[in-house]
């Protein structure tokens, strides 16, 4: 067995150093982030969207058994077109969710920050996303995150000058005060398995339906009160003689996030 | 010339890394492809020669995580470079595809080992099942021998 040279030795451990080093200066990692983001976002944001075409390519060609060569070229020419007319269309969303999102503004009283959505998760479970709005546009860490749908996507848990990260309400981390919007028990919505929700505790004489929505209650001061968590998937009545459990399927679809709106409080 | 092209791959799978493998999820595993790479690099060219590499792109997997502590991904890719590089000198010397196969194994399993035993420590992290776990060890060892041989073909360029 050949022996690390001492140079290299050296070489590793100060690397290693310096890197443990860099986590204790305040606020640096978060400037070097902000770069980082700001270098490769426009590419990752392009990789996104031709990912979310060549994906969804691949599922209709794998839907369709009897799909002729033809009509598989055709697909591929199509996918080239709209792979180039990307920006375009992309403009013109932007503007229809901006325009929707003056009309929820309006209607909820909610000071919204449109925001597109430009990272996500590369190694975990895909629970939070990165988004192109931070500190210089006046967001700050804790806010409630919306689709443009007006459904509860997450919070901001860190803020940099142009970008922030955004944990969804399946990450482990989080909580929101939820109420059920029939019988108005409240309680806690936590991550359960599989992208689902769960709230507990709630008395076993409520009587819930499957299909019943949940709506956030306000009584944690990050979430506003009355946004559309999701729906009841499951009723759980083994937990004990007191209490009831429910899961809920999230009425967003988190893979398919690309616009949010970020409320200013 | 050689390096331009190693440099126009590893960023090329850069962002396929984040922009197109989150999508091919199955049971929440999906291939890493920096960690292939580096293991290809490393196996071809030594862990010295790769050492630019494990920087880049241990940094870069830590600045997209969602805790950004520095460091936690390069220390295992560069403890895995070493062990990738220690096995293909030592314990398996003939280039075969099980050799190679069970050079991958080995590496990718400490990696991952690796990452929950840092993830544990300072409590970060997603929640780990073994399904996973070994999910995405199979989906990363499928991956594995296209890819070398891929840079193989590239560092002989």
């Amino acid at each position: 067995m050949r022996k690390i040279s001492k140079k290299y030795l050296i070489i590793v451990i100060v690397l290693i150093v310096g890197l443990i080093f860099l986590n204790f200066i305040p606020g640096l990692v978060k400037k070097m982030n902000n770069i980082i983001f700001k270098i490769f976002s426009p590419i990752e944001k392009l990789f996104f969207r031709v990912g979310d075409k060549v994906i969804g390519f691949f599922e209709i060609v794998l839907s369709i058994k009897d799909l002729n060569r033809e009509n598989t070229l055709l697909e591929g020419k199509n996918l080239e077109l709209e792979t180039e007319i990307i920006r375009l269309k992309e403009i013109e969303r932007e503007n229809q969710i901006l325009r929707e999102g003056l009309n929820i503004s309006q209607r909820n009283q909610l000071n919204l920050e449109f925001a597109s959505v430009v990272g996500k998760d590369i190694e975990g479970s895909q629970d939070w996303i990165l988004i192109n709005k931070g500190s210089d546009d006046g967001l700050k860490k804790d806010m409630a995150v919306i689709s443009k749908e007006f459904v509860l996507a997450g919070k901001t848990i860190e803020v940099m000058p142009d970008f922030s990260k955004v944990i969804l309400i399946t990450n482990r981390e989080s909580i929101v005060a939820a109420l059920i919007e029939g019988e108005r028990s409240q309680g806690l919505v936590k991550k359960e398995k599989r992208g689902k929700l769960f709230m507990d505790f709630i008395p076993r004489n409520e009587k819930l339906e499957i299909g019943e929505r949940i709506i956030t209650s306000g009584m944690d001061k990050i979430y506003p009160e009355g946004i559309l968590i999701g729906k009841i998937e499951t009723i759980d009545l083994s937990q004990n003689q007191l209490f009831q459990r429910i899961t809920i399927s999230p009425a967003v679809d988190f893979s398919k996030l690309e616009e949010v709106f970020v409320i200013r409080q | 010339m050689k390096i331009i092209l190693i440099i126009i791959f590893i960023l090329i799978l850069f962002f396929l890394q984040i922009g197109i493998l989150p999508q091919l999820k199955i049971f929440g595993a999906w291939p890493n492809l920096i960690l292939i790479s580096i293991l290809a690099l490393s196996i071809l060219q030594g862990w010295k020669k790769t050492l630019p590499w494990i920087i880049v792109g241990g940094l870069f997997i830590d600045f997209y995580s969602l805790d950004n502590i520095l460091g936690i991904s390069v220390v295992a890719l560069l403890v895995i470079s070493y062990l990738a590089y220690f096995l293909s000198q030592n314990t398996f010397k003939k280039t075969t595809f099980s050799s190679l196969i069970l050079i991958f194994l080995i590496a990718i399993f400490v990696y991952n080992i690796l990452l929950i035993f840092f993830f544990k420590i300072f409590n970060i992290g997603p929640d780990w099942s073994f399904l996973t776990f070994i999910i995405g060890i199979i989906y990363n060892l499928i991956l594995a021998l296209p890819i070398f041989y891929l840079i193989k073909k590239l560092c002989l360029t």
